[in-house]
């Protein structure tokens, strides 16, 4: 005689009336068959509880509270700030990064800098040409624009709006997509 | 320390709506988990908490305290996904009168002796596809057992399903799970075996 299924599981679960619960017990301590289906039912079990829980969207709260309370502004202050927040992280990691790639090795020539050592470069160098474009341009703040610093300005302004959008492309399609997976 | 939960709601009743927020952050993953293992997607899931929350915030005035806040919120998130499957065609209530207990079935010595050989993370993650393929009326309660750690009497209260009934999904749904594992673990040991034929004839 085996004990049937629904008495195991409520071993597993520790369900069963108190009055049962040792007879139960004496007969899987004493039965092969009935003390792997329990161990089993056991293992199931604490798997099922430890199991992953699913994670609601980052701005699922500012979501909720925006309608409970209109006056409830959080929301927007903390998108604006999240998402200004994670683009700043980004450019942190991205300027470590390149930092990284584009530190000379002794022995090696500038010759044999990467791709990423080049584009950093050449971002380094309009970030030099903006201050240098500042401070010249603060200098002649009431004289007639200059041609060639105008163009530089353009440069500059293009080269930032460039970045900008990389990271914000960044940020949607692989910072937020990593979040999404995790979840 | 943090409060409790009724501690919050009673700032949010006395006027502090913005205590709400401290409610929702610690619910909404499991409510979620709920959800989403009844509607089966993500989108329709949030959306049924978002309104399931609403309808708390509304209702919270009227909370009397006979149950937890909890039962009585997973009840609101169960009858929101319930009215979701309805809308879609799928009811929860069928053939609730042909389920009573669970057979008492017992165990003959010809079945196969179960074993769990497979890894801790293989494991978890065959539960967790598994659970998330199940029938809504046996995920549910599977969640609300094992996840929420709820009795089987805070399950009747928030289903609405007779005792016999709760205790059969949740026995039914624990077979089903039992199954997928043995034949997850019997694909494991087909495949080993399979490798270690080609591996000696390589």
């Amino acid at each position: 005689m085996h004990l049937t299924e629904k008495e195991i599981q409520a071993l597993a679960d520790q369900t069963i009336d108190s009055s049962r619960k040792t007879e139960l017990l004496n007969h899987a301590a004493s039965c092969k068959r009935c003390a792997a289906e329990l161990s089993f039912e056991r293992s199931l079990a604490q798997a099922i509880r430890t199991t992953p829980i699913h994670k609601t969207s980052l701005q699922f709260t500012s979501k909720v509270m925006g309608q409970v309370d209109p006056g409830f502004r959080n929301s927007l202050v903390f998108r604006m700030f999240g998402g200004v927040g994670r683009l700043i992280a980004m450019a942190a990691v991205l300027g470590v990064i390149a930092y990284g790639l584009t530190l000379n090795v002794p022995g090696t020539s500038d010759a044999s800098q990467g791709p990423a050592s080049v584009l950093f470069g050449e971002i380094s160098s309009y970030y030099d040409s903006a201050k240098e474009f500042l401070t010249s341009r603060s200098a002649q703040v009431n004289q007639t624009v200059d041609q060639r610093a105008s163009g530089q300005g353009m440069q500059i302004l293009a080269m930032t709006f460039v970045v900008l959008i990389a990271l914000g492309l960044l940020d949607r399609f692989v910072f937020r997509h990593f979040v999404r997976m995790k979840m | 320390m943090s409060p409790t939960d009724r501690e919050i709601i009673d700032r949010v009743t006395s006027g502090d709506r913005r205590a709400f927020a401290r409610l929702v952050d610690r619910h909404k993953d499991k409510a979620m988990t709920l959800a989403l293992r009844m509607l089966k997607d993500r989108e329709e899931a949030e959306e049924a908490v978002q309104d399931a929350f609403l309808r708390a915030f509304n209702a919270l005035s009227r909370f009397e305290w006979k149950s937890s806040f909890s039962t009585w919120f997973y009840r609101i998130v169960y009858n929101v996904c319930s009215t979701s499957l309805s809308r879609r065609g799928e009811d929860l209530t069928i053939s609730l009168q042909d389920e009573g207990e669970a057979p008492a079935t017992e165990l003959r010595d010809s079945d196969p002796t179960p074993e769990m050989d497979l890894e801790l993370a293989d494991i978890a993650r065959v539960i967790r596809e598994e659970i998330d393929l199940l029938p809504a009326s046996y995920s549910s309660v599977v969640t609300l057992f094992f996840l929420q750690e709820m009795s089987y009497a805070e399950i009747v209260e928030i289903t609405g399903m007779p005792l016999g009934t709760v205790k059969a999904r949740l026995f039914r749904a624990r077979a089903m799970l039992k199954k997928a594992i043995l034949r997850r673990t019997n694909e494991k040991a087909v495949v080993t075996g399979v490798r270690g034929i080609a591996a000696a004839f390589l």
